[in-house]
């Protein structure tokens, strides 16, 4: 986003074109670093509705002091995925599978769909296995889209340490994954 | 460990450049030939686990959060308006009430206080400045009066709580200097009175003489100009007795508030005599001996003043 210190201050004073902006350049992350994290489609659907919300009422709180925007966000996305993990819903889950998902540049091939939908299942499986930390770089990185400056900023870590935690969790993954194919 | 610091730099450098889409898995794995074994299943992992990423939300799920936002801004912002508003006010009133709290406070504290207290010396600055700005006349002896009081009241609560020497004789300094002030207030306006007075005598008896039939000007005038001659002069009898009148009113309750004070405080300071030891006494008997000379001197000079310029 071009200059998103200048579109926060706007969005602080309470402008909505400004809000609106920041809406639309987030919304396809917040909803992937969710997606990943959540129990199913509709409870993630729920929580990104919640995390928007939410910063529809408490933008005017965030003040920059070296905090990147994404690093607020992040953690209201974070504090909201945990939360939601905390309450157990009664309501029958929905799997990704039987929820029509769209990925980028595959709209036209049903086959494609397909084997997406299903290395998304097994990702999120694989993805729970690993430590909390570790899932948090992996959804950070990967479906955030957030670098790793940014990461190490949102989980209070040096960059360094950001790499390791990377390093691992991507070791991790690749095991709990070809255990899984074999 | 130096090495898996490394594999974690190269892998977080292969990832960075396949999220952003500037290599694909091979051209990183041709960039770092020593890791390639170790780097290439994880460079794939993140080539699927980016493939994968890429879940959409659906355009209904997108376009119904989209309104319900815009939605949530138009409710928002008119309330945050109101609650700042509403805030502001509240503080301001808060504010406002606190001030005036501590002016209390300290207004109260600062009147109530006695020497050796803090806001003491504030006090006596508020004195001063309320008797500079009293005009010269009867109104300041009256407060000098007041303040004569209350430096008694002092002198009083000073030997009652084992006075120092210094503060005693300080503050009946001060007393003497009300007493003082009160009666040098008293001389001017007994001055000003007779000054009135013997100003419209001499008018008067120069109206008479003319009457008497010596030859004046004021036989060669017009019967108009005689005439409005008397009718000023009977204006300046009628002025000095109005304001003789007036000053003879100020003067007896001047007269009856000093009697007052007089009476109570010397009532009040030969009642410490009997309570204070015998050390303390001769201090004591100077202060009542002041006020007692202070105070007749001033109510004799009134008693005088009242009966020779009675108008």
């Amino acid at each position: 986003m071009q200059d998103e210190q200048n579109v926060v201050h706007r969005a602080r004073q309470g402008d909505p074109e400004a809000l609106t902006e920041l809406y639309d350049y987030y919304f396809d992350k917040v909803y992937r670093y969710v997606s990943i994290r959540a129990k199913d489609k509709i409870e993630a659907e729920d929580i990104t509705q919640e995390i928007f919300m939410k910063i529809v009422t408490s933008i005017h709180s965030f003040s920059w002091r070296g905090i990147p925007f994404s690093a607020w966000l992040f953690r209201i996305a974070h504090n909201k995925v945990i939360d939601s993990m905390r309450k157990k819903s009664k309501q029958p889950t929905v799997s990704f599978f039987e929820l029509p998902v769209v990925p980028v540049n595959c709209t036209d091939n049903p086959h494609s769909l397909v084997e997406l939908e299903f290395d998304v299942e097994q990702l999120r499986a694989a993805i729970k296995q690993l430590t909390s930390a570790q899932q948090e770089v992996i959804s950070l990185r990967f479906f955030a889209e957030l670098s790793i400056a940014e990461v190490a900023r949102l989980m209070d870590k040096s960059q360094g340490a950001v790499k390791a935690l990377q390093h691992s969790a991507m070791l991790n993954l690749h095991r709990i994954l070809t255990k899984k194919e074999k | 460990m130096g090495k898996i610091r490394d594999l974690s730099e190269v892998l977080d450098k292969c990832i960075e450049h396949l999220l952003a889409g500037k290599e694909n898995i091979d051209q990183c794995l041709d960039n770092c030939p020593k890791q390639r074994a170790e780097l290439e299943p994880l460079i794939g992992l993140a080539s699927d686990i980016r493939r994968v990423s890429m879940v959409m939300p659906s355009a209904n799920f997108k376009e119904r959060t989209r309104n319900q936002f815009c939605l949530a801004l138009a409710e928002v912002k008119p309330k945050t308006k109101t609650w700042n508003l509403r805030y502001r006010l509240q503080l301001s009133i808060t504010i406002a009430l606190l001030v005036f709290l501590a002016f209390c406070v300290v207004g109260i504290s600062t009147y109530h206080s006695m020497p050796g207290h803090l806001l003491h010396p504030v006090r006596h600055t508020f004195e001063e400045a309320w008797l500079i700005q009293t005009p010269i006349g009867v109104s300041k002896a009256e407060k000098h009066a007041l303040l004569a009081d209350r430096r008694v009241t002092e002198i009083i609560y000073l030997i009652k709580n084992g006075y120092k020497l210094t503060k005693l004789e300080q503050v009946t300094r001060q007393l003497y200097y009300h007493l003082a002030a009160i009666e040098s207030l008293v001389a001017t306006e007994t001055m000003m009175i007779k000054h009135h007075k013997v100003t419209v005598e001499a008018v008067t008896n120069e109206d008479h003489l003319d009457k008497t039939g010596l030859p004046d000007e004021t036989m060669t005038k017009e019967p108009d100009a005689k005439q409005s001659e008397l009718h000023a002069t009977t204006v300046n009898q009628r002025g000095y007795l109005l304001f003789a009148a007036e000053k003879k009113a100020q003067f007896l309750q001047l007269k009856t508030t000093l009697k007052q004070q007089a009476d109570i405080h010397l009532i009040e300071l030969h009642e410490l005599l009997q309570l204070i030891p015998e050390s303390a006494r001769s201090d004591l008997l100077i202060t009542i001996s002041i006020v007692e000379a202070g105070y007749m001197r001033i109510i004799e000079d009134l008693e005088t003043s009242l009966k020779t310029n009675n108008p």
